[in-house]
């Protein structure tokens, strides 16, 4: 390496800076002249794998639309949100964006998204009436649509064929079938499915526990609520019913001991993947994951157990929507329609098996159904969603959600605590942030 | 000093015109904000109410700020005394000098993402390696991340691994600032070891001790990135960090008011420290350029 | 203690007591070093072994190669270089400029405005951020490298100018009224004066402003929105995923993302040992 110098040193940073100085930009900005296409911007969030398809959507989009270009900006997830929050309140957020439903209700009401209801007139009479519903409640805000969801799906059970088999287990999925998979089976076989080292050391375990919202399943069917139907008040403390079903998930872990606690799941040492965990909780996304890293058994997927009163499951999506801002909103909307469209939701939900189809079309469609790889039971998947209910996000969410888990934690993680305390606890709190005291 | 009057501004040109394009403007900016009512999207002015709000009823507000107290009151000098220590191991004339300079900074180096996924690993109750050190030397680790009582010691500890880091770097370059003459000189007056540490490296130093300490707090107080991706402020907000509550508010909750209010608090408490310790500066701090003013 | 001895003989104990700890100490640092390495080179079953192997066998040299194809890494690299480049050229001239303004002239005003450039520390950068973000898009720079870049050339930033300026209050002032005499202007002992003998300083100051500029993540992802654009901080972060990371993706890409660090590191020890004889001038 040549020597620090004076003389370089000043020499690089004026041929460096000059162009900056005098206003010149270094940097080449967008698409080359000439090109008479429309450029539409589209955001999202993903991995590399994500990318692979999102830019194969795109291409299939754009041989269907020479006038219309896609520039996709891919995002990594864990800074998505941070993101997108900047560009929105700047104005500079893409013609089309991919919400999170945890926060799609906070900034809907913000007025950064164009109502889709005019580009649905246009479309044929009964357009809507392919979606299931409950996507379109997700993306409706004050009684008019904003967002068609994408990457749909909902929490169901993973399990381990060859733990189930090995222990003489019935098959869950057999026993879903037949309407006997409800809430003490999946306890006992969870019981059943956990073993101990003699030296007390945990060497298999039963079931995976979730965080809230994705436990809800539990809480509904034995009875319980969260908020109440205008989300303005918490409705678990005092109620019977909620403090059961808390208190039934915690005792997964203290009292029927077959779930890992925070400190065996930390570092995925008792992961589904390892074989370790015979059922796990988890979202219908986790599973292009699941069939990259297990190799050494069989699985499938099973819904949630339902309980007494129900047989809830809990279903979320993410929204697309067109920021209200852009400039080419027809074109937007054609994207939005086919990203939600039969072509898209093929290759995503039944290529990638990444989510769950929206479209009743799709649903019934023999090759979605037809699957020549784990997860086998794509009818798990449609089940789940006719027994789904949408989660009690509002545009408080992040807040109150946030103090609720973390007066959970005493409960779930260390064992300090019983259902009707922490819900106590966190009444108090929850109901101060639904009553907007906590300052702006 | 020198004396010539108006050209001092024009070596602080660069800055000015720097701090009054993208400094100022933003600054006062979020001052008016935290005056105010605003989720990105609708700006109502509320008076002092996000103030009232954080210093009167908000309990997180309260835990966050003690969590950081903590935090700086163990991270700070601890590391400081660690990174002292390297830089003066490290300015001894031993051979491979290259290869531990670079190994003990490189946990610098590595991005935070992968360092947290190490240190998950290192803090693991069950299958982590410091528990396994400890059942070596007999003792049953404590749950570490897990625990309410542990997770922020965690943190500390966690932090110190970075000792090697910048702070060591300035060090060392304070300490190859000082000339030899002056050890030789102390050595003919038999002073060494211990005696050349105290009446030579300490004064000669510092300066440099100054600017890490200064720093090390501002630095501390806004202790951020360890916490968000190892705890996300668990469990039970033990490891619930000032600016983390701060980031929370303005991009989960959309509290953007309450959040620059917030900085502006944290803003007024360093200021006071910096303010402090440039006071009590002339009384340890030796400029070998002479008259600090 | 060593004070019965030969100076030589306790000069050599010395040595050799700090090369067994700096030993020992580099050991212990290493350890979450080696086992970013030893992830990188797992396969995705490894990953999960309990307990965990240190040293994989066969060890998936693919990994580095998958992560630095599955993304355009290649370009990223491109675009940290320039970015990292053209940001660390202009943070090391004007910081030292500015830090010689506030360290070594006198003018009217001088320490209310040092205070108010340390005090711009003080406030967290979360809230300053999206003012900050709205000045660049009235500047039509969004998608640029200019936001990341330009605010280098004003100051370089309150770290860098505190540092040079505690550096140069400890270089005697005798050497500025002897070049005042030679009539130097104030730039010529800026440039001919004090830079020389600032070596350790400036050294340690490019050093910074290139690790915080190759690492820097929360900047592209603000303000880069093409991945053509993108720099490697930001393509690491795309190995996590809400659905579980690849880590040993993640892991190698992270050790292809410090080489040119670690290396740059490497280099700088040495000029820091030049250092010690360039301070010979001192005095």
């Amino acid at each position: 390496m040549k020597r620090l110098t004076r003389r370089r040193l000043l020499g690089a940073g004026l041929a460096a800076g000059l162009p900056w100085c005098t206003g010149g930009c270094g940097v080449q900005r967008g698409e080359a002249g000439g090109d008479r296409r429309v450029t539409l911007r589209y955001m999202a969030w993903g991995n590399p794998e994500q990318l692979a398809v999102e830019r194969q959507i795109a291409a299939e989009f754009e041989k269907r639309h020479p006038e219309i270009h896609i520039h996709l900006f891919m995002v990594p997830g864990s800074a998505y949100q941070d993101k997108l929050q900047l560009m929105l309140a700047s104005r500079t957020a893409p013609d089309v964006v991919r919400a999170d439903h945890y926060y799609f209700p906070a900034l809907v009401r913000k007025k950064y998204f164009m109502p889709l209801d005019r580009f649905v007139a246009r479309e044929p009479t009964g357009f809507l009436d392919d979606f299931i519903p409950l996507c379109l409640e997700e993306g409706t805000w004050d009684r008019k649509l904003y967002g068609l969801n994408v990457l749909f799906g909902s929490v169901i059970i993973y399990y381990n064929q060859d733990l189930f088999a090995a222990a003489g287990l019935r098959d869950p999925y057999e026993l879903n079938r037949a309407g006997k998979w409800d809430w003490p089976t999946f306890v006992q076989a969870a019981q059943a499915l956990t073993k101990h080292e003699a030296s007390g050391r945990p060497l298999q375990f039963g079931t995976s526990t979730v965080t809230f919202p994705m436990f809800g399943s539990v809480i509904w069917n034995h009875g319980g609520d969260f908020l109440n139907r205008e989300l303005t008040r918490f409705t678990m403390a005092g109620d019977a019913d909620s403090e059961r079903g808390l208190q039934e998930y915690a005792d997964l872990r203290w009292r029927y001991r077959c779930a890992p606690t925070p400190a065996d799941t930390a570092l995925s040492a008792f992961s589904f993947e390892s074989g370790k965990v015979a059922m796990h909780w988890g979202w219908a996304g986790e599973s292009p994951r699941f069939r990259r890293n297990i190799t050494n058994f069989r699985w499938d997927i099973v819904p949630t157990p339902s309980g007494e009163i129900g047989n809830a499951t809990v279903v979320k999506g993410n929204q697309l929507v067109i920021h209200t801002e852009t400039e080419h909103p027809n074109e937007a909307w054609e994207f939005v329609k086919f990203m939600t469209g039969p072509v898209a939701e093929m290759l995503l939900c039944g290529r990638l098996r990444r989510a769950i189809p929206t479209r009743r079309s799709v649903q019934n469609d023999p090759e979605y159904l037809r699957a020549d790889q784990p997860p086998f039971h794509t009818d798990v998947f449609l089940e789940s969603i006719r027994r789904g209910r949408t989660l009690p996000i509002d545009y408080r969410y992040q807040e109150w959600s946030q103090v609720f888990t973390s007066a959970l934690e005493p409960l779930f993680n260390v064992q300090e605590s019983d259902a009707k305390t922490a819900l106590a606890d966190a009444s108090q709190r929850v109901n101060r942030i639904l009553s907007g005291e906590e300052g702006f | 000093m020198r004396k010539y009057g108006n050209w001092g501004y024009v070596f602080i040109l660069p800055w000015l015109i720097g701090f009054l394009l993208f400094t100022a403007g933003p600054m006062l900016a979020s001052l008016y904000l935290s005056f105010c009512k605003y989720d990105l999207h609708t700006l109502t002015w509320v008076g002092a109410r996000n103030y009232e709000v954080l210093l009167r009823q908000d309990p997180l507000f309260w835990k966050s700020l003690t969590n950081t107290a903590l935090y700086v009151l163990f991270s700070v000098p601890l590391g400081l005394t660690g990174s002292l220590a390297i830089a003066l191991l490290l300015n001894q004339k031993v051979k491979g000098l290259a290869f531990f300079r670079t190994a003990f900074y490189l946990p610098s180096l590595v991005p935070a993402v992968a360092s947290a996924l190490v240190w998950q690993w290192i803090f693991h109750p069950d299958a982590g390696l410091l528990n396994y050190g400890l059942s070596m030397l007999g003792v049953k680790g404590p749950q570490w991340l897990q625990d309410p009582k542990t997770a922020l010691p965690s943190l500390i500890l966690m932090s110190l691994w970075g000792i090697g880091g910048s702070r060591m770097v300035i060090f060392l370059a304070g300490l190859q600032g000082i000339s030899d003459e002056l050890y030789e000189a102390a050595s003919l007056d038999g002073a060494k070891g211990w005696a050349a540490f105290r009446h030579i490296t300490l004064p000669m130093l510092s300066p440099t001790q100054f600017f890490n300490l200064v720093l090390g707090i501002i630095g501390s107080f806004q202790v951020f990135t360890s916490a968000y991706v190892m705890t996300n402020g668990g469990p039970n907000n033990a490891t619930l960090m000032y600016v983390l509550y701060l980031y929370n508010n303005a991009f989960r909750y959309f509290k953007l008011g309450k959040a620059s209010a917030m900085a502006w608090i944290l803003f007024v408490i360093l200021l006071i420290f910096t303010l402090v310790q440039f006071r009590s500066a002339s009384k340890w701090v030796y400029y070998e350029g002479g008259e600090k003013d | 203690m060593a004070a019965a001895r030969s100076p030589r003989t306790a000069l050599r104990l010395q040595q050799a007591a700090a090369f067994a700890v700096l030993c020992a100490g580099a050991a212990l640092f290493s350890v979450p070093f080696l086992w970013t390495v030893s992830t990188a080179l797992k396969t995705n079953q490894q990953v999960f072994a309990v307990p965990p192997e240190w040293i994989p066998r066969p060890a998936e040299w693919a990994n580095f190669q998958r992560a630095w194809t599955e993304l355009p890494f290649p370009t990223f690299v491109g675009n940290t270089i320039t970015i990292t480049f053209l940001a660390t050229i202009g943070q090391v001239v004007s910081a030292s400029l500015v830090a010689d303004g506030f360290a070594r002239v006198r003018f009217p005003g001088r320490d209310a405005l040092f205070y108010l450039r340390l005090s711009t520390m003080m406030l967290p950068a979360q809230v300053t951020m999206i003012p900050v973000f709205l000045i660049w898009r009235e500047l039509r720079l969004i998608d640029t490298f200019a936001p990341l870049t330009v605010p280098s050339y004003f100051g370089g930033g309150a770290f860098t100018i505190f540092l040079l300026r505690q550096f140069f209050l400890t270089i005697p002032r005798d050497l500025d009224e002897a070049a005042l005499l030679d009539g130097e202007s104030p730039l010529g002992i800026w440039w001919r004066v004090l830079l020389p003998l600032s070596r350790p300083a400036l050294v340690t100051v490019v050093l910074f402003s290139f690790l915080g500029h190759w690492d820097d993540f929360m900047g592209p992802l603000i303000y880069l929105n093409a991945m053509e654009r993108y720099t490697v901080s930001i393509g690491l972060r795309m190995f996590q995923d809400m659905f579980g990371t690849q880590l040993e993706l993640l892991m190698a890409a992270s050790l292809i993302h410090i080489v040119p660090t670690v290396v740059l590191f490497f280099i700088a020890q040495k000029q820091f040992i030049r250092g010690i004889a360039m301070t010979g001038l001192k005095g």
